[in-house]
């Protein structure tokens, strides 16, 4: 017993299942940019490093309305906090191949 | 979603919808002689799922090749689509991928081209979709992101038991033909 006789239904079943499977991986890859458990994963940089601990807040005065700012606040943020490193934002890491 | 995470779900989506319909096509291809979809349709519907599914995974895997190569994460260049293993990582995994391309495409083309081949000589060239299609086997699971999530992963696996299956099934009637010659 055939599940169906017509050429047109066969083929249409086929491109149902790809173009379906293509639509649904979209989704949940959308969904999961990342995946822990992928085989091949992004190197480590030192750019993609964890983050640091949060810096302490910055401890200048505020900034006083109608007179000109304390010297203190033009100086460089090594200045104010030597022993925390300025440290650039990781990007958003990501396991590199499908 | 920015432009290159656009390209990364691009890759995968069509990574794997690529592979479903290689899938197809191999099945297909193995059941005109075996008969192994003898349940879904006579032997011309099945000759026309194998010719359809041969055409549906092209712009899909050019997609995933395209996207990749675009994707600055993904380090692969174009000189990488021609010359396997030279990937600075995954350098088994995405070289397989590569072999398995290049293979797929040389039995497409030459598909097209069947009238102009001896038989003998098409027939071997068009068998070495076996090879691409075990290679596209290491390179998904070597490789895919997607595959190594385990409700996606126990899907694959229970495909490629089902493709092994029709596979032998191939080969026994093959020998079995041959012997009753």
């Amino acid at each position: 017993m055939m599940l169906t006789r017509s050429t047109v239904v066969v083929r249409l079943l086929a491109t149902a299942l790809t173009v379906g499977s293509f639509g649904g991986m979209t989704a949940y890859a959308s969904a999961h940019v990342q995946n822990p458990a992928a085989p091949l994963q992004p190197t480590v940089t030192a750019a993609a490093a964890p983050l640091p601990a949060p810096r302490a807040a910055p401890t200048t005065p505020p900034r006083l309305f109608g007179l000109p700012a304390p010297a203190a606040t033009a100086a460089p943020r090594q200045r104010i906090s030597p022993t925390v490193p300025v440290v650039p934002r990781a990007p958003l890491t990501r396991t590199r191949v499908s | 979603m920015s432009p290159e995470l656009l390209l990364w779900v691009l890759a995968r989506a069509s990574g794997v919808a690529s592979t479903v319909a290689l899938v197809l096509s191999v099945v297909s291809g193995m059941a005109l002689r075996s008969g192994a979809l003898g349940w879904l349709s006579h032997n011309r519907a099945v000759r026309a799922l194998h010719d359809l599914t041969g055409l549906l995974w092209l712009p899909l895997g050019a997609a995933h090749v395209v996207a990749l190569v675009l994707d600055p994460a993904a380090r692969i260049a174009p000189i990488d689509l021609l010359v396997p293993f030279g990937v600075p990582y995954g350098r088994l995994a995405i070289g397989l991928g590569t072999v398995s391309a290049q293979l797929l495409v040389l039995v497409m083309v030459t598909g097209w081209l069947r009238r102009h081949y001896a038989p003998e000589i098409w027939l071997f060239i068009h068998r070495l979709s076996y090879v691409a299609f075990a290679a596209l086997v290491a390179h998904v699971f070597l490789s895919g992101t997607d595959f190594a999530a385990p409700a996606i992963a126990a899907l694959a696996w229970v495909v490629v038991a089902g493709v092994a299956a029709v596979f032998a099934l191939r080969l026994v009637r093959g020998l079995a033909r041959n012997a009753a010659r």
